[in-house]
């Protein structure tokens, strides 16, 4: 019988990112959160917009209606999900970054200077 | 087989063009910008046409407005519009649509409410119960034409602010329309 795994064959309990780098993935998440931005304004005033005319105007009309307009599965709702995780994520980054800076600061305290 | 020769032959024709001054290189970046932001040379005076989507906040405007970059323009789908992006603050997009009026736009009704900017009829979107932090004050000029201002904070929170932002832009462009 074979055995059923629970935990899977890594340590997932933390991984080490230096700082400078997560600094730098912190910026970069704003600038992505900024383009994301951009594509949502952009989004919304096409679901705004319904060609004029019958036939492949109207098909087009609806599809930018129903993939531009905040319903469930849009365009805009999808992109604004996406920007909230985008803002999780550099929270989750901001806070590990004031943990490391206080434990250094604390650390810092610590040392006894001898000689200076 | 044939694909790549035409590929060999692009590149060897292309490249020595592109190096006797960059001309080849350069003209499709000019064409890009030019219909979004110069006005037609026949527009109308009194019309959205006349108008340049990124001319519509001033320097003065843009600093009432919280913004301190260049506007882009750009083209969705067949308006003009321009994009000004405030790193990692928020973002707004000026979209002048001479074709359709307030009245003739997609909008969910349970997001918008009536309002009047300067002169303008207008109408504020924004979902509130999505709390998305976006928000658009659309302005009605005439029956047939629309100015739409759509702003998004870079945290996708706080649709207050955004539409404050937004009220903010469109009292600034108001007196600028026809």
């Amino acid at each position: 019988m074979s055995e059923m795994r629970t935990k899977p064959p890594f340590d997932v309990r933390g991984f080490a990112v230096a700082p400078d780098l997560a600094t730098d993935a912190y910026s970069k998440l704003g600038a992505l959160q900024d383009v994301v931005g951009e594509m949502v304004r952009e989004a919304k005033v096409l679901g705004r917009s319904v060609p004029l005319g019958g036939g492949y105007a109207a098909e087009i009309g609806k599809f930018m209606a129903e993939y531009g307009i905040g319903g469930d599965g849009s365009a805009v709702q999808q992109l604004t999900a996406f920007g909230k995780e985008l803002e999780s994520l550099k929270h989750k980054i901001g806070d590990a970054l004031k943990k490391v800076q206080h434990a250094d600061e604390t650390a810092a305290e610590g040392v006894d200077c001898i000689g200076g | 087989m044939v694909e790549r020769v035409r590929k060999l032959w692009s590149v060897v024709f292309v490249l020595p063009l592109a190096a006797c001054g960059g001309q080849v290189v350069a003209a499709p970046v000019v064409e890009q910008h030019a219909p979004a932001s110069v006005p037609p040379s026949s527009a109308a005076p009194g019309t959205l046409a006349a108008l340049d989507p990124c001319g519509l906040l001033s320097p003065t405007d843009r600093s009432t407005a919280g913004v301190s970059v260049l506007g882009k323009p750009k083209a969705i789908a067949d308006t003009r519009a321009c994009d000004w992006t405030m790193p990692g603050t928020f973002g707004v997009t000026v979209t002048l649509d001479d074709k359709v009026g307030l009245a003739g736009l997609d909008v969910a009704r349970k997001t918008a409410t009536k309002t009047k900017v300067g002169t303008h009829q207008a109408m504020q979107v924004s979902d509130r119960k999505a709390a998305d932090g976006t928000c658009a004050v659309l302005l009605a000029v005439g029956t047939s034409a629309n100015v739409q201002i759509d702003v998004s904070n870079n945290s996708f929170s706080d649709t207050p602010l955004a539409c404050r932002r937004a009220g903010t832009v469109a009292g600034l462009v108001e007196p600028k329309l026809p």
